[in-house]
């Protein structure tokens, strides 16, 4: 199975979905982050998406120079596409992020920051991650051995 | 009301409707949030806040509709 990725003009690697919540759905463009070891939902997205609350403290993150603090959002349902056009459904752990300061600066700035799909995903749905920015493809592909 | 795949194929037109027109965009709506519906832009602000707001009033669900923040031409912002 492949699901493909998204290349935005200014080449971040972006996987579209949906994304079920306690207060219904919403659609989150990860970006796929390898330099990150875990899932998170931005702030901003985390706003539009009405994700208010948020369950246990688990770490602090430093993302564009802002402080963040990382709260378990438990496990949720996320759809996509694969390349067959069929839609797939997955479970993901993820952590919401909230401004760790209440300074107006921080605040406005941290709401721009993108959610992201880190390794965790990768590892935990046996896909690997492909990518030729030269030719404009990227995909995730399954690793899991057909039975 | 939708459901999240019929969700889903908005989100991905309204994607590839902001990457073909991107330059004017950025170059109109520089650090700022918009808001993008079936190829128009619905609503531009410089917060967070104040877009879901905006699309509230117009009677749109933030939760389904396509926002994304232009970042500056001349900045490069790595994640």
């Amino acid at each position: 199975m492949r699901i493909p990725l998204s290349l935005t003009e200014d080449d971040r690697v972006i996987l579209n979905t949906t994304v079920k919540f306690s207060r219904g759905f919403g659609y989150i463009s990860f970006i796929v982050d390898t330099g990150s070891s875990t899932s998170m939902i931005g702030v901003g997205d985390a706003m539009r998406c009405n994700i208010q609350k948020t369950g246990t403290f688990v770490k602090d993150a430093k993302i564009g120079g802002i402080s963040l603090k990382l709260y378990d959002l438990g496990i949720s349902d996320l759809w996509l596409r694969d390349e067959k056009d069929e839609a797939k459904r997955f479970k993901q752990k993820f952590l919401v992020a909230k401004p760790a300061s209440t300074g107006e600066s921080a605040l406005v700035r941290s709401q721009s920051f993108p959610s992201l799909i880190g390794i965790d995903f990768l590892r935990e749905n046996k896909f690997a991650l492909y990518l030729d920015p030269s030719r404009n493809i990227a995909f995730l592909e399954s690793t899991e051995e057909k039975k | 009301m939708r459901t999240a795949i019929q969700l889903l194929d908005q989100i991905q037109r309204d994607n590839q409707w902001l990457k073909d027109n991107f330059k004017w965009i950025q170059k109109d709506y520089e650090k700022q949030f918009i808001a993008i519906k079936d190829g128009k832009i619905i609503a531009n602000a410089k917060t967070m806040n104040q877009i879901i707001s905006i699309l509230k009033r117009k009677r749109e669900n933030p939760a389904q509709t396509f926002i994304t923040f232009i970042r500056e031409k001349n900045l490069l912002e790595i994640f």
